[in-house]
Order: C-alpha cells, then sequence, then structure tokens
C-alpha cells in the first residue's frame, strides 16, 4: 500500500469512526432520553484517541499525505453517516471497546503504509506540547459555536449533516490552501493555522448572529446558493438546508483547520494533533457553566468570552511550538502572527449567539437560561401561556395537548401495572413541572423522586417551574445515585419507573437487572422506532402499551414487567408486541424528504412493527395494530387552511376493523381512546354518514360511552332528527354529568325537536352548576319563550341590554311563530370565517 | 396530516392578486343572492378531478386549477345535467401545485360525494381560462348526505348562501322560487 492509500485510509477510519461514536440517548436508562455528559465526550474524543495511537504504533519516518487524509476523513464520515448508519451502529460500551480496537488496527495498518518521509530533524517535545495544547484550544472555541449551532438543529440528522459540512469544508480547505505553505513556511504555520481556526469562530459566531432572527434565517436560505435554489425555513431539517447553515457557521475554522492540515509533514505532529483535539473535546465542560441559571443577556455573549480565551490559549501555544529559536530573525514572524491573532481576538465586536426557534412565528422568551454541557436548557413560555423546560430547542415537559396525552400515558401505565390508588411511590426519569407533579399525585403517588443527565439543573428548573407552589415529596437524584439505590433496594426502591415521551430522542434502553421495579418507558412513534432492537435481548419489545390523544398523538410506552405480568392479563389494557422491526430508511433519503413526512413513515413504521409482530392468536391486537397501519398509510399532506380534522385522512377500512375490535369483546383502553379520536374527527369532518355506519352500532352495542353517544347525537342533528338526537345527548349526559358543554347540545336539540319545557330544566340544572353563562343563558330565555314562559321575554330584555346587536333575540320580543330553531353546527359552522 | 410551509401562504397572495380579476373569491351571501345573481345550480356526485396549471403572459406562471366534473340534475329545471366546475387551486402532483385558502376541502371534493354546487359561466377566471367557475369559491358547494328521512344539503353556518342543513327537495324548492321572483 502507498502512502497515498496509506493516508486515504487512516483519514477514511478516522472520518468513519467519528460519525460512529455516537453515544446512545439513555445508555443509562436514568440519564434520560439524552446522553450524559462524560459519556457523550468521552464517545466522541474516542475515534482521535484511536488515530493517535494508530499513529504511534506507526514509525515517525512514514510519509504524511495531508490532503488525502483530509478527504478520506470526509468519505469515511459521509459513508457511515448518510449510507451505513442503519446497518453499522454501536449501542453499548463494549461494543464502542470492539470499534475502538479495529479502529486502532485498521488506521495502523494504514499509517503503516508509504515510504520513508525525509527527516530534517528530530521532532521536539516542546513543538509537541505547543500544538497539543493550540489543537485543544482551537477545539474548545469550535465548540462554542457548535452549541448555538445546535440550537438551529439538535436531532442527530441536522449533527450529522453539521458535521460533514466541517468535514466537507476542511478538505476543501486543505486542498485549497496547501499551495500558499510550502517548503519551510509550512513547519511555522501549522500551529498558527490550528490558532487561527481558534480565532476563526469569530466569524461563526457572526454568521449565527445573521441567521438567529426569523428574517436573517429566511434572508439567508433564500440567497445563501445565489439564486441557484430558493430554499426556505420550511426546509428546515433536510439536508441543503442543514448543510448549507452547517457550512455558513463553520466554513472559516474548517478551512483554517485544513490549511493546518495541509502544513502536516510528519507524523507526530498529526499525533499532537490529534491527542489535542481529544483532549478538547474533554475540556468541553469547561465551557459550560453547570447547573446554575445565568441572565440572558450573558449567556448571549458567553461564547464569545470562550472564543477570545481559547485563542489566546491557542495563539501562546503556537507560539511556542513555530518558535524554535527564541529572539532570532525567524521568530519574528511567528511572534507578530501570533500576537496579532491575540489581539485580534481581543478587539473583534461582541456577537450575540441567542437562538431560539427562529423559523417559528412567534419565538418564545426564555426566562431561565442553564448552559449545561448536555446543552442550552431554558424555561420558555408557549403560546397558550405556560411555560415548558426545553433541552436544545427540545420539550422536557408537557403543557396542552402534550400533557393530555400524558395523562393517558399515565393512564396506561397505571391501570396496566394495576397499581394502587396511594401511597405510590415514583421514580421520574425526566422534567418534574407542575402538571406532572398533579398528573402523579392525582393517580396516587405520594413521593416522586427524579433523576436524568441534567439533574444538578433540576433544581433551578423546578424553583422556577413552580414559582413558590408546593412540590410533591421526593428527591433530585443523580443518575448514579439511582442506579446505586436500584442496586441496592431492588424491587422495593420504587413502585414504578417512569419516563414520559419527549419530542425527539429515539433511544436504546438497556437490560436491567430481575430485581427491579416495574418501568415504562415511552416514546412518541413520530420518532423513528420500527429499527430499534431494545435491549440486549430485545427484552423491551415484548411488551409495548399504546397511549394516544388524538390520533396523531400515540406513544409506545416499552415495559418492563414481566414479574408482575407473567401469567395475568393487564386489566382492561392492551399490551403488543413490537419485536418485528424493519430496516430503517437511508439516511441520505431520509434527509431529503420534509420533516412532516418523516413523521408520517415513522408513525407507519411504528404500526408496521406492530401489525407484523402481532401473534396470530391475539386477532384483537393483530387488527388494531392493521388499523393503525391502514390510517397512517392513508395521511398525506393537507392545506394549511384546512382545519386539524380535515387534514386527517380517514380509510374505511381503518373504522371497519376498530368496530369489529369493539364489537367483539369489551373494548381495552387504547381502543377506547382511539374510537374517542376518531368520532371527534368524523364530527369535525361532518362525515354523517361515516357516523351511522361505524360509531353508531358501537355506540349502541357498548352503553355509556360518551363521546360515541355525542358523536351520533351530532349526526342525528345533521339528519335533521333533532329527537333522537335528543336521546342520544341525554345519554351522553346522564354518563358525564359534570361535562358541562353537553347540557348546551342537549336543550339545543329539545328545542329543535319541540319539547322547550325538558330544555329548560336541563339549561336549569346547568346553570345551577355555573351561573351566568351567556350562552346557556340566551338558550333558556329562547326555551322559555317557545314554551310560553313569560319569564323568557324578560331574561331576552336582560340579554339584549347587555348585547343589543345580538339581532336573533329579536323576533322572540314578538309574537309567535317564531323562526325555525337550528342547533349550532359541529364546531361552529365553518372555521373560514 | 398537518403541513407547514410558506409556499402555500406566498401561493395564497398570488391567487388573491389573480382573483382580482374574477369576482370577489368569497362572500357573505344569501340563497336569494345566489338566485338572482344568473348563478346555475347543480345537484349531483363528483365523477371526476383533475387539476390544471396555466403559465400565462400577464397573470404569470404557476396558475393551478380545479375541476369536478359533477352529474346529476340542475337544481332548477330537475333535468339530467353533466357539468365541469372549475375552481382556483390545486395541486397535479404532491409537491407541484397551491393552496387556496378559499377552495373547497379535500373532504368536500372527494370523488362520490354527492354534492350541490352554485356556479357561473366566466370568460376569464385568471390565466385566461373560461369556464363554469364555483361561485364564492367554497361558499358555492355544499356536500349532501343520505339520510333516513331523505337527502340533506349540510349548510355551513352564518353568512353562506346555504347556512342551515336543510332537505334537498326544500333547497330546490327556495331556490326555484327565489329565482321566480328574479
Amino acid at each position: 500500500m502507498n502512502a497515498r492509500l496509506g493516508s486515504l485510509g487512516f483519514g477514511a477510519t478516522l472520518g468513519f469512526f467519528a460519525s460512529l461514536a455516537r453515544a446512545p440517548l439513555a445508555a443509562s436508562i436514568f440519564d434520560g432520553p439524552v446522553t450524559s455528559t462524560w459519556r457523550g465526550l468521552i464517545w466522541r474524543a474516542l475515534p482521535f484517541v484511536a488515530a493517535a495511537l494508530a499513529m504511534r504504533f506507526a514509525s515517525a519516518r512514514r510519509e504524511v499525505r495531508p490532503i488525502v487524509l483530509a478527504w478520506g476523513a470526509a468519505l469515511g464520515f459521509a459513508l457511515h453517516a448518510l449510507v451505513l448508519s442503519p446497518w453499522v451502529e454501536i449501542s453499548s460500551t463494549l461494543g464502542l471497546v470492539l470499534a475502538f480496537v479495529v479502529a486502532v488496527f485498521v488506521a495502523g495498518v494504514c499509517a503503516r503504509a508509504g515510504g520513508d518521509a525525509e527527516l530534517d530533524e528530530p521532532p521536539n517535545r516542546r513543538r509537541f506540547v505547543g500544538i497539543l495544547v493550540a489543537s485543544a484550544a482551537a477545539v474548545v472555541a469550535l465548540e462554542a459555536a457548535a452549541r448555538p449551532l445546535r440550537q438551529l438543529g439538535s436531532t442527530a440528522d441536522d449533527q450529522t449533516v453539521f458535521g460533514l459540512a466541517f468535514v466537507a469544508c476542511l478538505a476543501i480547505g486543505a486542498a485549497a490552501f496547501a499551495g500558499l505553505f510550502r517548503g519551510g513556511v509550512a513547519k511555522p504555520a501549522l500551529p498558527l493555522l490550528v490558532a487561527a481556526a481558534a480565532l476563526g469562530v469569530w466569524v461563526s459566531l457572526s454568521g449565527i448572529s445573521d441567521v438567529r432572527t426569523r428574517d436573517g434565517l429566511e434572508a439567508f436560505l433564500r440567497t445563501g446558493l445565489y439564486g441557484l435554489a430558493r430554499l426556505d425555513s420550511s426546509r428546515r431539517g433536510m439536508f441543503d438546508v442543514d448543510f448549507l447553515i452547517g457550512a455558513r457557521v463553520l466554513v472559516v475554522p474548517a478551512f483554517a483547520w485544513g490549511a493546518a492540515l495541509a502544513c502536516l509533514r510528519r507524523r507526530v505532529d498529526l499525533e499532537a494533533l490529534l491527542v489535542g483535539a481529544a483532549l478538547g473535546v474533554l475540556a468541553l465542560p469547561l465551557g459550560a457553566v453547570a447547573g446554575r441559571p445565568i441572565p440572558g443577556e450573558e449567556f448571549a455573549y458567553f461564547p464569545q468570552h470562550c472564543v477570545v480565551v481559547a485563542t489566546f490559549v491557542a495563539a501562546l501555544s503556537a507560539l511556542v511550538a513555530a518558535v524554535e529559536t527564541p529572539l532570532s530573525k525567524r521568530a519574528v514572524l511567528p511572534t507578530l502572527v501570533a500576537c496579532g491573532l491575540a489581539f485580534a481576538a481581543y478587539r473583534l465586536p461582541p456577537r450575540s449567539t441567542v437562538v431560539i426557534a427562529p423559523w417559528d412565528r412567534f419565538p418564545p422568551e426564555p426566562r431561565l437560561w442553564i448552559d449545561h454541557p448536555i446543552g442550552l436548557l431554558t424555561v420558555e413560555p408557549t403560546l397558550d401561556r405556560a411555560y415548558v423546560v426545553a433541552l436544545d430547542r427540545r420539550r422536557l415537559t408537557a403543557v396542552g395537548s402534550a400533557a393530555r396525552a400524558e395523562d393517558a400515558q399515565i393512564t396506561a401505565s397505571w391501570r396496566a401495572l394495576a397499581l394502587p390508588r396511594t401511597g405510590v411511590r415514583v421514580l421520574l426519569i425526566g422534567q418534574l413541572s407542575p402538571e406532572r407533579a398533579h398528573l402523579l399525585t392525582s393517580f396516587g403517588a405520594t413521593t416522586v423522586d427524579r433523576t436524568g443527565a441534567w439533574s444538578n439543573a433540576m433544581a433551578a428548573l423546578e424553583d422556577d417551574l413552580f414559582e413558590g407552589a408546593p412540590k410533591p415529596a421526593g428527591e433530585i437524584l443523580s443518575p448514579s445515585a439511582a442506579c446505586s439505590r436500584l442496586e441496592r433496594d431492588g424491587k422495593k426502591a420504587w413502585d414504578l419507573i417512569w419516563m414520559p415521551a419527549t419530542d425527539e430522542g429515539v433511544f436504546d434502553l438497556p437490560s436491567l437487572a430481575e430485581e427491579r421495579p416495574p418501568v415504562v418507558a415511552w416514546q412518541p412513534i413520530q420518532t423513528y422506532l420500527a429499527d430499534r432492537r431494545l435491549g440486549s435481548a430485545d427484552d423491551w419489545s415484548r411488551d409495548v402499551l399504546l397511549a394516544c390523544d388524538g390520533i396523531d398523538r400515540i406513544a409506545y410506552g416499552f415495559t418492563d414487567a414481566r414479574a408482575e405480568w407473567d401469567g395475568a392479563p393487564a386489566a382492561g389494557v392492551e399490551r403488543f408486541r413490537a419485536t418485528a422491526t424493519r430496516a430503517a430508511p437511508l439516511p441520505a433519503k431520509r434527509l431529503g424528504t420534509r420533516r412532516f413526512q418523516r413523521e408520517f413513515d415513522a408513525q407507519f413504521a411504528a404500526m408496521e412493527r406492530l401489525e407484523n409482530s402481532a401473534s396470530s392468536a391475539d386477532s384483537d391486537t393483530s387488527k388494531v395494530a392493521q388499523a393503525l397501519r391502514l390510517h397512517f398509510a392513508a395521511q398525506c399532506f393537507s392545506s394549511p387552511f384546512e382545519h386539524p380534522a380535515q387534514q386527517v385522512e380517514i380509510d374505511p377500512q381503518t373504522l371497519e376493523l376498530l368496530s369489529e375490535v369493539a364489537l367483539a369483546h369489551e373494548p381495552g383502553l387504547f381502543v377506547r381512546s382511539a374510537w374517542n379520536c376518531f368520532a371527534a374527527v368524523l364530527t369535525e369532518k361532518r362525515d354523517t354518514e361515516a357516523v351511522f355506519r361505524y360509531v353508531e352500532p358501537v355506540a349502541n352495542a357498548r352503553p355509556v360511552w360518551p363521546a360515541l353517544e355525542r358523536a351520533v347525537a351530532e349526526a342525528y342533528l345533521e339528519a335533521l332528527d333533532p329527537k333522537t338526537a335528543a336521546e342520544h345527548f341525554e345519554r351522553a349526559r346522564a354518563a358525564e354529568p359534570f361535562a358541562l358543554d353537553g347540557y348546551a347540545s342537549t336543550a339545543a336539540a329539545l328545542i329543535a325537536a319541540g319539547t322547550p319545557e325538558r330544555a329548560i330544566d336541563v339549561l336549569k340544572k346547568a346553570l345551577a352548576i355555573q351561573p351566568r353563562r351567556r350562552d346557556w343563558e340566551r338558550l333558556l330565555a329562547i326555551a322559555q319563550v317557545r314554551a310560553g314562559d313569560r319569564d323568557g321575554r324578560t331574561l331576552i330584555q336582560t340579554l339584549l341590554l347587555e348585547d343589543p346587536d345580538d339581532s336573533e333575540l329579536l323576533p322572540y320580543l314578538g309574537d309567535p311563530p317564531f323562526p325555525d330553531f337550528h342547533p349550532p353546527l359541529p364546531g361552529g359552522g365553518e372555521r373560514h370565517h | 396530516m398537518r403541513f407547514s410551509s410558506l409556499k402555500p401562504w406566498l401561493g395564497a397572495a398570488a391567487l388573491v392578486a389573480v382573483a382580482s380579476l374574477a369576482w370577489a373569491q368569497i362572500e357573505r351571501l344569501t340563497l336569494a343572492d345566489l338566485a338572482t345573481r344568473a348563478v346555475s345550480a347543480v345537484d349531483g356526485t363528483i365523477i371526476e378531478r383533475k387539476v390544471f396549471r396555466v403559465d400565462h403572459p400577464v397573470d404569470g406562471p404557476e396558475l393551478y386549477f380545479t375541476t369536478l366534473t359533477i352529474q346529476g340534475q340542475s337544481v332548477e329545471t330537475g333535468t339530467a345535467l353533466t357539468v365541469d366546475v372549475t375552481f382556483p387551486g390545486g395541486f397535479v402532483s404532491p409537491t407541484e401545485g397551491v393552496s387556496n385558502s378559499e377552495a373547497p376541502s379535500a373532504d368536500d371534493i372527494r370523488i362520490g360525494n354527492h354534492i350541490v354546487a352554485f356556479y357561473k359561466w366566466t370568460g376569464n377566471m385568471g390565466g385566461g381560462v373560461a369556464a363554469n367557475q364555483l361561485y364564492a369559491s367554497h361558499g358555492g358547494l355544499y356536500r349532501v348526505i343520505d339520510t333516513k328521512s331523505g337527502t340533506v344539503v349540510q349548510g355551513r353556518g352564518d353568512g353562506y348562501a346555504v347556512s342551515t342543513n336543510l332537505t334537498t327537495s326544500k333547497l330546490r324548492a327556495d331556490f326555484v322560487a327565489l329565482r321566480g321572483k328574479k
């Protein structure tokens, strides 16, 4: 093997391993759906360590071809990241060790290739240390740009593309600038270029500053390719946009690194660069203020401070490495350059790098910022004025419809595990919030311990979220403390270990010891789950719960509770098998599809996994899985002007299968939830024929099902049969007497059916519960006038005094006949107007 | 499922500009208004749906229109009728087209749907397209459902020509009566 091939192979091995060595989320379940700080850093540093070790085993005299090496690294990274990652991945420490050994071996073989280079002098320790420290400082500086860049894309796919942009620019820089540093210039230039890479991060911060607002991002995307292709933020998460943003931010430091690589002439220098890079990665936590809230204004300029300090260190180290004989003529230029770099870092204008969702119309303004080693933690408001915790733009807590989805998850978990309604000790792997505290305590939790990779920041986050309100009993545990308690107490440690679903984060779940409490880890099916084998024996996939709030918000509940379940069916809660995995799509293909299409694909694949895993002995779960697969196969993009129900495509076969399940046996929790969702969607869509065909038989067969009764009632109203509609509304109201909106619907149907006296009774009961509701008083007045009750006219007059523009009431001041009464349309009529 | 993109908003803005060449795309109407404006009406089933694109030198490129072929009978005369009715908006492929904020929803225009549609011939809907234009966009199209007591037209609420649900026979009778008063 000649030197060129050897360098190519060495670079490719380094690049391949760098892409491969991505620490899985929740490698320890107690970290939560994130990667713990040190595990992530060690995984990231190992490729550099492997390459340095391989270099150490080769002769120091072997020739280096730096440009080929740089291109090899880019190609190796791209090969794994875009093509091979579905089949070649590491999900355990043992796997990482094996990969490390193989990488060292292969890189070592490549490093030994080629002929001997001419050494003009022996390598010296001062230069080695100088390059090492400069390299470490430059990596720390680079992280100052990588952290805000992560706010523009924090998923694994986004990070992959940003990494690709960096290595591509590095390879281009190596080829482009090699001609400038020939001969004797290369040797002193190498460390100075590494220091320049640290300073170049300031340009990265400027780039981030330019795109951190909505207008800035859109303007950049539209013009970023000089009119060759007009991009926009709707393509966020796709390869072209992510690559463009990554290149814009990282181009200058990547070029500087490339130019530094092009100056490589000796392996010992490469070894110093690699070891320095590894140390720089491990030193990254120094650049974050772990656990402590910092003001937003301070955070905005924090990366710039890091760049300044790192450039100083890099410049000083580079000077030490570049100057062999201080106070000589040859030392003048390197000294001037190093001083220039340090001075420039000191004098460069500050750049704010706060990036909060520039693609949103109304980006939130966080009220709490924590720059944690695992990422940026914020407490920020939502559009409906609740507060959530986000980690690099991924929500760790749930409000609104997501909170209702968690309610469904906890309901399924509690019932499936037959937990009591009081005295339950819970370990929450995640962030405690007032909503979660209320949810858990209402189900019967008396203590809620919590843990996660950001446990040292949890107290500050909780104090902000709870705002002085009492928290449930329980303590914050570090992941290691939680693990120790589990090992010490076994099943007595807690009654339930719960990991709620979060926005992103497909994670692997390790196998747990036999003696431990039941664990339920939830993941939303919008993240691609179909290819994940979970646990060493795929033991997590044998029992999967489903929970939903809205048919597009389904989550898998991976459950490890065999000891509790063996031999006993989970009461009224369906359990699915998910052992039949399927291949993930090629990353290159996935990155070419829009985010919403990826969600469709993920949802479909998740349901196909359930269908393929279903045992023929259990026809109900098989039919449910098939029904959901058909449902998600039918989804396609909809006009943004349609309301949410109109944007859901309904496959009749889905309803047919769910009907069969609901009619054959008493439906379980998930089937009930799914039917509630479909009934509501069909009502909003005004698809009365589907309601009569599919919903009504189930409602008739399974009495006391309020959601279905309401859907059938609305359908009969549409069909101009208010009498039958009123009967169904009454049944729903009888089952849920405190669902107050049911009173108005019932009364409206009774008035339309010509029985205003009964409507009066219903409305008086409602107003006794909640007085002075104008919409009920209005209906009551109409019913009273139609029934010939004098009080009605008085009430009409009062209402008109309050709102003289309510012209629909005017006829009721006169004499009969009155205009036909029409109950309100489902959803209040067209949403457009 | 949901779709988030700026393109439909831009497309909608373009359509607003094009729509200035035709009547106002959506306006507050009563059935009497429709009856007096020489608007025709068909009660039938959608048997075909086509989307086409027009690139016009004056009105601009990428103008998309949807044509529904409706087979049924005239609301006014009761005679058999098959008519093509067109409105702006639609997609020729999953990535090529435009969403129109005033167009009927996908649920409304499924093939096989029984509908009542109000339309009027126009010589230029924009882009030089001459066709029977759906009057008042989605305000001119109403779904019809089969019930135990006959077929019912689903109203769209206050401000629409058919604001509440009513039987097709009543709609026909009202429309004819109003047309007779014209």
